[in-house]
Parts: structure tokens; sequence; C-alpha cells
């Protein structure tokens, strides 16, 4: 089946695009896994940016707080805004700075690296498919999206769910929350 | 009952102070409840004419016996301070004070102060934040004077990060010397990692002098039931900016065949300092670079400073991608930064007497990824000069850094599968000095 959207590519042409390195985050930062939204009435990707810390030792490396989001428009990833969530008041009790979780949480340990990145590969495959159904009525069956819903809830970080409900209630309450 | 703590009797509180005839202030026992018995000492104390305050006996053991009192100190008919005087000595050992901030009828900040050990000096305040307002503590912070000096020398804040009525995070700052700066920082921080809402991991970490960094970090599981701790990880010392991995081989300038080495590196590692506990990497990398080919000694202090005032580095979030050359041009260094690289732009640059900075994710060289430690996102953290390739063994090249990061970062010798794997998560990115 060809690949019209494809998330993966949109994510790893981000990294050096001008304007989200124009944009000045602190180095360090990753990309977290995207959440599909509507902005203005078109379809957009927003990803997220956060810090994972090794500290030498399995599954205990720390999470941190979403800290930036980036948006682009799909198919084309234009850039529509980035936030800086710092600033945003939504967000003013969490201290940034501090870690709020581990990876691997529990749901995915028995997890091996390669088996992880298998999954988040399919996911982003599924991600893409999701935004074809809407952008341009491809097939997506419900298969589909029972699938990118159980993904979804197991490769995303328990501790960042509530930032996720904050960034998108749409799309958190459609794929993330249990 | 009746003693009306802290006020004595009514007599003092009428008072004339203009001499007009007319009292300024003005205070008079009533009764509220129509029992027939004063209860409460009520007060004008603008002297308009009406009461603004009320004073009531608080008996808080119900034991008949006033154990302080309560005031209502806006006349808004709610009691928002409360004095206790549990020995009856006459003196009050502790204090509550509660606010409605935005006015809603809620009570969002409650303010305490004790005097525990009686000297009549307060050695404790504690304040007590609900900022949704749900009725549970949000953020608490104590100020105490341990040692009775009449200073507050330790602050203890504690966090309920996630709302759910626990205080999950706690910070202790002590300030020994009394400057105002805390001497030494030791946190606790529960984490819910699976979201069941019960803590399962303790975080601990120390600043041991007080420099904003911690150089200890403990990670403990917690039995949900017992709560119970299991250490799970235990690297004392940090040591830098936690290297663990110390297998990294350094290069000998003394024992290498030039014919096998691209670039200088034996020059270039005259120049290696470690940054310590910074995030200044990408300045470091610079100056080693500028005084590779200029000579000059260039202050790191100097550096920092002026990154800071030009808003190219801060230390608390180190150089932005985009900044990682802005030093070298304020010193007229020529280059160029780049993405999509690859190792033949940097045999290019070494080769023709050139200098080569490059952003990496330092964990895959520090720390290397197994089945069970890796990130799940590709990022670059830190940025280092990579001074030649050694290609003594052909079939294992190496690619030579001059690391910052930590204190066996001078010549580092990184494989070059490793080096590129950790380059990529920058995008390959590439700042070429000549």
């Amino acid at each position: 089946m060809e690949k019209k959207t494809d998330i993966k590519k949109i994510l790893k042409t981000m990294k050096t695009s001008p304007f989200v390195l124009g944009c000045g985050m602190e180095p360090g930062v990753g990309q977290g896994l995207p959440v599909l939204t509507v902005r203005g009435g078109r379809l957009c990707l927003m990803v997220p940016y956060l810090k994972y810390k090794k500290t030498g030792k399995p599954d205990a490396t720390l999470v941190y707080p979403i800290m930036y989001t980036v948006t682009v428009t799909l198919p084309e990833s234009a850039p529509v805004s980035f936030e800086d969530l710092r600033f945003e008041s939504a967000f003013r009790l969490v201290d940034f700075t501090k870690p709020i979780g581990t990876f691997r949480h529990d749901a995915i340990k028995k997890y091996t690296k390669d088996e992880y990145f298998a999954m988040k590969d399919e996911l982003l495959e599924l991600y893409g498919r999701t935004a074809d159904m809407l952008l341009y009525g491809d097939e997506y069956s419900e298969r589909d999206d029972r699938r990118m819903r159980e993904l979804l809830r197991l490769l995303t970080e328990p501790s960042l769910k509530p930032i996720y409900a904050v960034l998108d209630r749409d799309f958190f309450e459609k794929y993330m929350e249990a | 009952m009746f003693n009306l703590f802290g006020y004595g009797t009514t007599q003092p509180l009428n008072y004339d102070i203009d001499g007009d005839g007319i009292l300024d202030s003005y205070a008079e026992g009533i009764d509220t409840d129509g029992d027939g018995i004063v209860d409460t000492l009520a007060l004008d104390l603008n002297g308009d004419g009406a009461f603004d305050q009320f004073v009531t006996d608080l008996d808080y053991d119900g034991d008949g016996i006033a154990d302080g009192c309560m005031v209502d100190t806006d006349g808004d008919g709610v009691y928002d301070a409360f004095f206790f005087d549990l020995d009856h000595d006459g003196v009050a050992e502790a204090a509550q004070y509660q606010y409605d901030s935005d006015n809603n009828g809620v009570v969002d900040m409650v303010i305490t102060e004790k005097d525990t050990d009686g000297d009549g000096l307060t050695d404790e305040v504690a304040k007590r934040y609900d900022y949704d307002q749900d009725g549970n503590d949000d953020y608490v912070e104590r100020f105490i004077d341990t040692d009775g000096d009449g200073r507050m020398d330790t602050l203890l804040q504690m966090y309920d990060d996630d709302s759910d009525g626990n205080l999950d995070m706690v910070r202790m700052n002590l300030d020994i010397d009394g400057d105002g700066v805390a001497d030494s920082v030791y946190e606790e921080q529960y984490v819910d990692t699976d979201g069941d809402g019960m803590a399962d991991t303790l975080i601990r970490q120390i600043d041991s002098d007080g420099d904003g960094t911690y150089e200890a970090l403990e990670i403990y599981d917690v039995d949900e039931d017992t709560g119970a701790l299991t250490l799970m990880t235990l690297d004392g010392d940090l040591g830098g900016n936690g290297v663990t991995v110390d297998e990294l081989g350094h290069f000998d300038p003394d024992s290498a065949d030039p014919d096998d080495v691209i670039g200088d590196p034996g020059r270039a590692m005259e120049q290696w300092e470690c940054q310590g506990n910074t995030g200044r990497c990408a300045l470091y990398a610079q100056k080693f670079v500028i005084e590779e080919l200029t000579g000059r000694e260039i202050d790191i202090e100097e550096l920092a400073d002026l990154a800071e005032e030009n808003g190219w580095f801060t230390e608390e979030g180190g150089t932005p991608t985009l900044n990682m050359n802005k030093v070298l041009d304020y010193y007229g260094v020529d280059n160029d930064m780049t993405f999509n690289n690859d190792m033949d732009d940097i045999v290019r640059c070494l080769g023709s007497g050139g200098k080569v900075i490059v952003s990496i994710d330092a964990d895959e060289i520090w720390y290397g990824e197994t089945d069970d430690m890796f990130d799940p996102t590709d990022n670059a953290n830190h940025a280092v000069e990579v001074i030649g390739i050694d290609n003594s063994d052909p079939d294992h090249p190496m690619v030579i850094l001059n690391d910052s990061g930590h204190e066996g970062g001078c010549g580092e010798m990184v494989p070059l599968d490793t080096f590129v794997d950790a380059w990529e998560d920058s995008g390959f990115q590439l700042i070429a000095c000549m």
C-alpha cells in the first residue's frame, strides 16, 4: 500500500528543520509520541519534546515532563506553532526540572529494545494511515483503530498521560485513556 | 472561660488617641449566642462605630478551659486567625492564619507559626497552599530554626505533583552559614510510574555543596502494599555528568603512528578541560577550538558571561543548537555549521587542518545501549570536539574526542560505529572550523 503520509519521515525532517532549530529548545530534548490534532479546521501533527536522562542502570532512565510542543500541518509539515509549556498557565504547577517517572515502565519491561522500536514503528505507521483516512478518505479498518489505541496506551509513559490530556483532550480520550 | 487570650481586659483597647473625646478604638464584650454569658470581644479598631474584628476563646481540647483564642480579623463572620496556649502560661506557642486569596469562601493558604521550645521565639513557620482549592495541600513549605538561634536555617518544600492529596515530593534546603542560599539540598520524590494511582518509585537526589547540581542519585522500588524500599540503582557519586562507563580508551600521541591518524589529536589534547557539573559543553568545545586555532588562552568564566549576556547560553539550559558557533563567530573563527553530514566531511575537515565540533547523544557513548537500557527518543545532549581518527586497526577505526563531559574525556577513543550512532541523533550536525 502506498504510504502517503509518512510520520516517521516527517519527524526525522523536523529534527533539522530551520523552524524547529530556530525555536531554541534546550539541548537534550527529544521527540515524544505525537498527537494528531485539528487546528483551524486543518489536520495537524503536534510533536511533544521532552528529556530522558539515563542513569546507567536498566529501567532507571529518568523521564521528565513534556517541555515543548511543535505543531505542523499534515501532509505538508508546514510549521503552525511552537509552545514552551513552561509559560503555559495550565502547567504552572509542573516543575520541569524534576523527573516524573522512569523508563521502562512496568507494562513494557518485558519487551526488548528491538521489540519496543518495532512497536513504535508500527504505531507511527498507524498515525500515517489515520492521517491518510482523514485527509484522503483512504481505507482504515476497525482493526487499525483498535491497534493504534492498544499501542498508544501501552507505549505512552503513564506519568506523561496527564500532560497529553491537557495538550489535546480529544486525542487523549480516544487513544490513551484506559 | 472568656479570658480573651492575648487581649487581657477590654479596657486597654479603648483609646482616644487624638484627645477629641471620641474613642479611636473601642472594645466591648458581647453575648453572641444570647445565653446571657459574654463570649466574644468585639473590636472597633478604626473608631467608626462599627465592630470590625471579633475575638472568641478557643477551647481546643474541649475541657471547658480556654486554650487560646480565635479571631475574625476582618469582621466577615469567619474566624481566620487562631492562637494556641495549650500550657496556659499566657504565651501563645502556636498561631495559625487562614487566607482566602480570591474571596470565594474557600481557604487556599494557611500559615502556622510555632514556638516549639517555649522560649518566646518562633522557630517554625509553615505555609500551606491549596492552589486548586480541593481541600488538599498542593504545596507546603516549612521554615525551621533547628538550633534555636532565632534564624531559620532549614527550608522544607513539599509538593503534591499529581493532586492526589499526597505530598509526593520533599526537598530539604539547609542554609548552615546563614547567607540565605542553601548550602546543601536533599530531595525525595515519590513517583507513580505505572499510572495506577500508587507511588511505586522513590527518587532521591543530593546536592551536598549547594551548587545547584545533584551529585548523588538513588532510585528505589516502593512496595505499594508495605511502602518498603528496594534499592534499584545506586550511583553514589555521579562524577561529572554521571559517567559510569570508563572502558573507553585514550589516544596516546607518543605511541601512535602519525600515518595512521587523521588530524592532530596530540596537540588538541593539550587544550582539554573538564566542564564539571555544568551545562557548558558547547562553550568548552568552542574554547578548545579557539585556543587551538588562535593560540589565545580563554577564561571559561569570561566566555560563559559573554554567552549569557548575549542570550546564547544559560547555566540551567545549556546552549541551543543554533547558538553552538556564536562564540566562534565572536572570536572571529571562520566556521560553517551544517546538518546531514557524514564521516567523509569530518575526515575532509581534519585532513585539511581544520577543527570539528559535533553534537551527539553522549549517553550512547558513556553508557551504551542494551535491551533493558535504552532511550525511547533520539536526541543530542552534548557537544564535543572531534580531534582525530585513528585507523591503526583498519577493521576497528576509532574516533578521538576532546569530551569535556567527564574526567576521562581527554583524547577519548570511541569506536566509529558507536560515534556515528551517537552523532546521528543530532541530525549529523557539524561545525567545521578553519
